[in-house]
């Protein structure tokens, strides 16, 4: 009798919800947790350290430093979390939508500084380096000076 | 003297999950040898440990197998674990054992659904697999993937999941025995089943030892082999700890003892939720495997013992990593169940195996 | 709570192999598996069991260190399930056994390179070759 083992479950079916989506009319929420690809928060925060691009497992992010530029390649990417949990300046987020669909599988997401502000922070490194060498070149006078007075003395 | 005649079993065949091949030497309609061949899905994966260094292996190691992804990758970071002498706290250790026995129940599941597919009794399939989503929709909300979960790493567990969830896991898991009872029961209590799967492809205790069987496969026969009883991790914690055994040896048996583990895992999870202890769930993990350190362990996935032994090279890329699955190891106790049988019953012989073959060849 | 297992590794000469196989056979060990691990100039084989009288189920592991084109004997006849794993060591990494029970001479494992997990495939291969052409000749002597 088999049939009727699971009538009753059959016949509850009959009744209650269908178990089955109708995607695409209706699609399912997402959960917080979803893991599907990343996105850079803000580029001014980002320090150019490359710790993204050495966990990657995927190699599907690019940093280069000397043009101030991040490249990421969603469809590498295995949604791992690795680069979200190891940047120091917590500037990368994980979405919860997979890549969109298209043709291009090497299509990439790319951010960089515009070019004013490439100049503006060169400029700023440039004034740093002077700042510090003037300051060692002064130090290395100060103690040449004390060396001087030492020798007549003794 | 009748003739030998050869029939090509695979690679492609509506009832295997992953490719394998087969020629089975038949006389008349009864299957006298079985010579299989494999390396339809081999990726290469050990080699990319030259490639790759340790903390990003992780994920090269889940993606062996969908149906056993959770369980390479606890293997491995507990392989790693004790080659260089890393201890994790007690909160990880038992969120660990909680997945992995979520992931046997999912994948029994996932098994039941094939064998009843196998009848040509597709409304079971479909009810088995309605209820393994739900097992699915808990692996999402906590960890956020549905099959690669990317959570259990060298330190640890990933993800924090927290008592309230828990507790909403064992009231799931609760839901779900009653209807699975209902749907375990139908599909072994038929007669016609019955009819099919009694003294089909038996393998006698003597012969299990023999051909050093592991898995569900084995205790059908008797044989008590089960990893769990070695009490590593959280499974050394559990009141008691008993293998389902069987001492019939043939599909049924097997069938059998599959469907009552899954009923025995909604018990050990209920039993670890309630004594989990609070605390952190990763520890911070620095420097490399010194040279020629080496060191091996076994883990019990659900379809059997699987083996990991890892060598270090002094640097961060570890010099050789090798990935034993329980297929691999069945292999050979499969090719003695086929002889004998029928050919009509081959799929069934091959599907109470519960194969893996993209494990056995990563 | 116990983290950890103890395995204890054991290096043996390649002509005790056989002796310490049919000794463990024995005693009655488990078998697990077989695998290898490519080295500069030689291959590293290893061997593991479980003794059914250790407390904890540790396992022992034998380690033999076999040079190219060495043959190692086969432990089919203690263990029938062994074919599996050396029918794919000899496919993979290119270490000649003799003796195997199923033996299926390089056909088990089927991908498109010779021996691709050891890095020197190609010297293994031309000695093969070397070796099938002698004893070719000398049958048809």
């Amino acid at each position: 009798m088999g049939v009727f083992k699971l009538g009753g479950m059959t016949l509850k079916s009959l009744f209650k919800k269908a178990p089955t989506r109708r995607y695409p009319y209706e699609k399912r929420e997402p959960f917080e947790r979803t893991r599907g690809q990343i996105d850079m928060i803000d580029i001014h925060d980002c320090i150019f350290c490359g710790l993204c691009q050495r966990k990657c497992p995927a190699d599907s992010i690019v940093v280069d430093r000397n043009e101030s530029r991040w490249e990421y390649f969603p469809y590498k990417c295995v949604a791992c979390d690795s680069c979200v949990r190891s940047c120091p300046k917590h500037d990368l987020k994980m979405m919860q939508e997979r890549p969109s669909i298209t043709t291009n599988a090497k299509e990439s997401r790319v951010y960089e500084l515009t070019p004013e502000e490439k100049e503006e922070k060169a400029r700023r490194e440039a004034e740093k380096k002077a700042q510090a060498a003037a300051k060692a070149a002064a130090a290395k006078a100060a103690k040449e000076a004390r060396a001087k007075e030492d020798v007549p003395e003794s | 003297m009748s003739k030998r005649t050869v029939i090509p079993f695979g690679p492609q065949h509506p009832v295997l999950p992953e490719p394998v091949h087969l020629d089975l030497v038949l006389e008349d309609e009864r299957v006298v040898n079985a010579i299989p061949r494999i390396g339809y899905v081999h990726r290469g994966l050990e080699k990319l440990v030259e490639k790759r260094d340790y903390t990003q292996f992780v994920y090269v190691t889940e993606r062996i197998c969908g149906i056993c992804s959770f369980g390479h990758s606890l293997g491995y970071s507990q392989c790693i674990e004790q080659l260089m002498g890393i201890e994790i706290t007690d909160r990880a250790e038992y969120l660990r054992v909680i997945f992995h026995e979520l992931s046997r129940i999912h994948s029994h599941l996932l098994w039941l659904g094939l064998l009843a597919d196998g009848f040509g009794f597709e409304a079971l399939f479909m009810h088995a697999w309605r209820l393994r989503e739900q097992v699915l929709d808990i692996f999402e909300e906590c960890t956020g993937g549905r099959v690669i979960f990317s959570a259990c790493d060298v330190g640890g567990f990933r993800q924090e999941v927290s008592n309230e969830t828990l507790k909403g896991i064992v009231i799931v898991l609760e839901r779900l025995r009653e209807e699975y009872r209902t749907i375990a029961k139908t599909l072994l209590d038929d007669s016609s089943v019955k009819s099919r799967m009694v003294g089909v492809g038996y393998l006698s205790h003597e012969q299990a030892k023999e051909y050093s069987m592991v898995g569900p496969f084995a205790r059908a026969s008797g044989l008590e082999v089960d990893e769990r009883l070695l009490g590593v991790g959280a499974y050394g914690e559990l009141s008691s700890f008993e293998p389902i055994l069987s001492d019939q040896g043939d599909c049924y048996a097997r069938c059998d003892v599959r469907v009552k583990e899954v009923l025995q895992s909604i018990d050990i999870i209920n039993e670890l939720v309630a004594k989990i202890p609070e605390g952190d769930v990763m520890v911070p993990v620095k420097g490399s495997p010194e040279k020629d350190a080496e060191t091996m362990m076994t883990l019990e996935q659900p379809r059997g013992q699987a083996f990991y032994y890892a060598k270090g090279n002094g640097s961060k890329f570890l010099a050789r990593m090798r990935i034993r699955t329980p297929t691999s190891q069945n292999i050979a106790g499969m090719v003695a169940a086929l002889s004998g049988a029928e050919l009509a019953d081959v799929p069934m012989v091959i599907l109470t195996i519960d194969p893996c073959i993209s494990c056995t060849e990563r | 709570m116990r983290r950890f297992q103890n395995p204890s590794f054991e290096y043996v000469g390649l002509e005790d192999l056989a002796e310490t196989v049919a000794d463990f056979k024995q005693r009655d060990f488990k078998f697990v598996q077989i695998c290898a691990t490519a080295l500069d100039e030689s291959c590293d084989v290893l061997y593991a069991f479980v003794d059914p009288e250790t407390t904890d189920g540790s396992m022992t592991g034998i380690m033999v260190n076999v040079p190219d084109g060495v043959h190692v004997p086969s432990i089919t006849e203690w263990y029938p399930a062994a074919f599996v794993f050396e029918n794919e060591t000899h496919d993979l990494f290119g270490i000649q056994i003799d003796g195997i029970n199923i033996d299926f001479g390089g056909e088990f494992y089927q991908v498109s390179m010779t021996f691709p997990m050891n890095p020197r495939a190609a010297e293994l291969e031309q000695s093969a070759r070397v070796a099938d052409a002698q004893e070719e000749g000398t049958d048809n002597e």
